[in-house]
């Protein structure tokens, strides 16, 4: 099978948001002898064309988020076992531990940036909402994470933002992540304030930041 | 006849969303995570799930809720001869919540909001004719974040005689609240028996409550005071992205936190709220200034009136960053709608970006726009004196109605007299200096703030509310988190500045 027939059914399924259907596009691809590393690398670079599509304004975000869920799916549940397995390992553009901060249970914005992350090839642990300070700071230490994103909807839970600052600085790897947060009502200066590396104000931005602090094109 | 009441769906439509939500209310329920509110809701009939939170509740608890909920109530202002009808057929209009953002009219730039802020819009509004209440609309940012509130409420008290509200943002902030507008209406009986405190509740869409802000609106209902139960559902996010289904969803998160209100006080007044709208696809962020939200608003007043509740809608928003040709029509449209559907208390002034961002003009532009909308309402009246056939047989052909006595009764009952909108002819336009709207707005509201005084405060309250406020000032942010009952700082994280 060429890659670029591979790299055709992977499309296909993707904008159909057919999970099962690119399960088995990917588990025949790899019974034919390809690489599960080469199987990454296309889905993204599948996902990556759907995200400039999406800037365009070709697609949208629905789409774009259903095609990241089906791909992320299929990472897991296909990929990531026969990577193991060959031994082989994969080294993610970036490491990054999202959640909405304590306090706070909007999730959307930072459900929609945890999937573009996703689809531009970073790893992304997501701590999901109301999450403690200190859960940030423990898991990115754990995961030796490049990013920690803190994300806040309410004028009254944007304060946590500092407080996950804090964390980070608490279990010393301040200087080890980039911090960067976001939500409706963050502006520049409480970025500053509070000392974060940089604050996007949505999905698209958020993505050319953490590459633009990781210094990936 | 007065314009007819806008009208998006059938009385099958609303039959059918109706049972619905209630299918939702009885199948899946709403997650609330404060357990004296499960209490009480499982003691009235809800099927509580102590694990998941989820609590659901058969119709007969919304229907004697409904029972309970009255279809109108009046909010007074700080003095009792200010009060407003709200509910039935009555139209009020507001500041918009909660812009934290001003677009500075001497320097053009945005800035954050500050406490001069909070009283130049409390002023101003204290001056306008069609601006009736204002809430905690503009965001603070030079106090600490503990005494916002209570910097509030004094800056209110101080500068308007109109009406005063505020989010219930948990336990010890609702209980000031209350004291502290206890102490301007003369006690706790006073304010209960004539509530002055509009409190804003909003369900956290889809199906979830936020724990912190509704044991805050307990106190209010304890109280009696009046709550605004909004969800601010997005369809295609956090609600179905057919505008129906996210009508069935709102309908359930409004109903079962009415269910809620008239348990803890029977009889408390409640408004049937919306800030719901759609995600906009291609940013994924809300679109308040859509079209669609229009449609919503008017759903939802044709909502609330099904179930004999006042209604309230956030309008007259937009997304555009500037004072310009979108927001004109963004804000213009979605508050026609929300007008024209008879939302009861319609909260639409003074703001751009998402409601983020106010501005001085834009008060003074969207004053203008009320009065024009108000005006649109009174539809075409038709009588003996209208008709006016007499006066046209005494002009008849060629004369003129300039100086007719019928005209001089009647022009000012006709037409709306604009204060901003200037229709003078492009040469006399350029002679008083080519001035935009904008232009106008400014020197209109810088004069009233020069001028304007507002009726002073008593000084005795002014004394109270300012040793409250230093009380306040002593208390850490954990203080307040202990008052919900909240372990913050497991591992001992320090203090807030």
């Amino acid at each position: 099978m060429s890659e670029e027939k591979i790299r055709k059914d992977i499309e296909e399924a993707l904008l159909e948001f057919e999970e099962e259907k690119l399960a088995k596009i990917l588990k025949d691809s790899l019974d034919k002898g390809v690489s599960p590393l080469k199987l990454i690398d296309v889905l993204t670079d599948v996902l990556r064309d759907f995200g400039d599509k999406f800037e365009s304004g070709e697609f949208f975000l629905p789409q774009l988020i259903a095609a990241g869920d089906a791909a992320q799916g299929a990472i897991k549940e296909v990929l990531e076992p026969a990577l193991k397995k060959s031994g082989e390992s994969r080294e993610p553009v970036g490491r990054v531990v999202i959640g909405t901060v304590f306090g706070d249970i909007h999730d959307i914005g930072k459900n929609i940036v945890a999937s573009m992350l996703f689809a531009n090839g970073f790893e992304v642990y997501d701590l999901g909402k109301d999450v403690q300070p200190e859960e940030f700071a423990k898991k990115a230490k754990e995961l030796n994470a490049d990013i920690v994103g803190a994300s806040a909807m309410l004028t009254m839970t944007m304060q946590e933002q500092l407080n996950v600052a804090k964390a980070l600085e608490q279990y010393g790897i301040r200087d080890k992540v980039k911090y960067i947060i976001g939500g409706a009502i963050v502006t520049e200066k409480w970025a500053e304030e509070i000392g974060a590396d940089g604050f996007a104000t949505d999905a698209v931005e958020a993505v050319k930041l953490a590459k633009e602090l990781l210094g990936v094109t | 006849m007065k314009l007819p009441r806008l009208e998006v769906l059938s009385s099958d439509d609303i039959t059918q969303i109706h049972n619905a939500s209630m299918e939702i209310l009885e199948d899946v329920g709403v997650k609330i995570d404060v357990g004296e509110a499960r209490e009480i809701l499982r003691k009235a009939g809800a099927e509580v799930n102590e694990e998941s939170h989820m609590v659901k509740m058969p119709e007969y608890m919304v229907k004697e809720a409904l029972n309970k909920a009255p279809s109108q109530f009046i909010l007074y202002g700080r003095e009792e001869k200010f009060k407003l009808r709200v509910g039935g057929d009555t139209l009020t209009f507001t500041f918009s919540p909660t812009p934290v953002k001003i677009i500075d009219s001497e320097t053009g730039k945005v800035r954050e909001t500050t406490l001069k802020d909070v009283e130049n819009k409390y002023r101003l509004i204290d001056a306008l004719k069609y601006i009736n209440t204002s809430h905690t609309d503009v965001w603070a940012h030079d106090v600490p974040l503990t005494t916002i509130h209570a910097y509030e409420i004094l800056t209110w008290a101080k500068n308007t005689i109109k009406c005063f509200g505020i989010g219930p943002y948990g336990v010890m902030a609702s209980q000031d609240v209350i004291n502290m507008v206890s102490m301007v209406a003369g006690g706790e009986e006073e304010l209960i028996k004539k509530p002055r405190i509009i409190g804003f509740y909003n369900p956290v869409s889809p199906l979830q409550t936020s724990d912190i802000v509704m044991r805050g609106m307990m106190i209010f209902n304890r109280y009696k005071q009046p709550m605004i139960i909004a969800p601010e559902a997005q369809a295609g996010a956090t609600a179905p992205s057919t505008l129906a289904g996210l009508l069935v969803q709102q309908n359930a998160e409004i109903l079962s936190s009415l269910v809620l209100c008239e348990l803890v006080s029977p009889g408390t007044p409640v408004l049937y709220g919306t800030v719901s709208t759609i995600t906009d696809m291609r940013t994924g962020n809300i679109a308040l200034g859509s079209i669609e939200t229009g449609l919503i608003y008017a759903a939802s007043a044709q909502l609330a009136k099904f179930y004999r509740l006042p209604s309230r809608a956030l309008a007259g928003t937009s997304e555009s960053m500037l004072v310009d040709i979108q927001a004109g029509f963004e804000k213009a449209l979605t508050l026609f709608m929300a007008a024209a559907a008879r939302i009861n208390y319609i909260t639409c002034a003074g703001t751009i970006e998402s409601s983020i961002t106010t501005n001085m003009e834009l008060i003074m532009i969207d004053e203008e726009l009320i009065g024009m909308i108000r005006r649109s309402l009174e539809g075409i009246e038709v009588n003996e004196n209208t008709l006016a056939v007499d006066v046209i047989k005494e002009v008849g052909a060629g004369g003129s109605y300039l100086s007719h006595k019928h005209t001089l009764k009647n022009f000012q009952k006709e037409q709306y007299i604009p204060f901003l909108i200037d229709r003078s002819k492009r040469e006399v336009w350029e002679k008083r200096g080519s001035k935009s709207i904008i232009d106008v707005a400014r020197e209109k509201w810088q004069k009233i703030l020069k001028e304007h005084q507002p009726e002073p405060l008593d000084k005795s309250i002014e004394k109270n509310l300012l040793d409250y406020l230093e009380m306040v000032k002593k208390r850490t942010l954990d203080d307040y988190f202990k008052a919900e009952g909240i372990e913050r700082r497991p591992t001992g994280l320090p203090n807030l500045p």
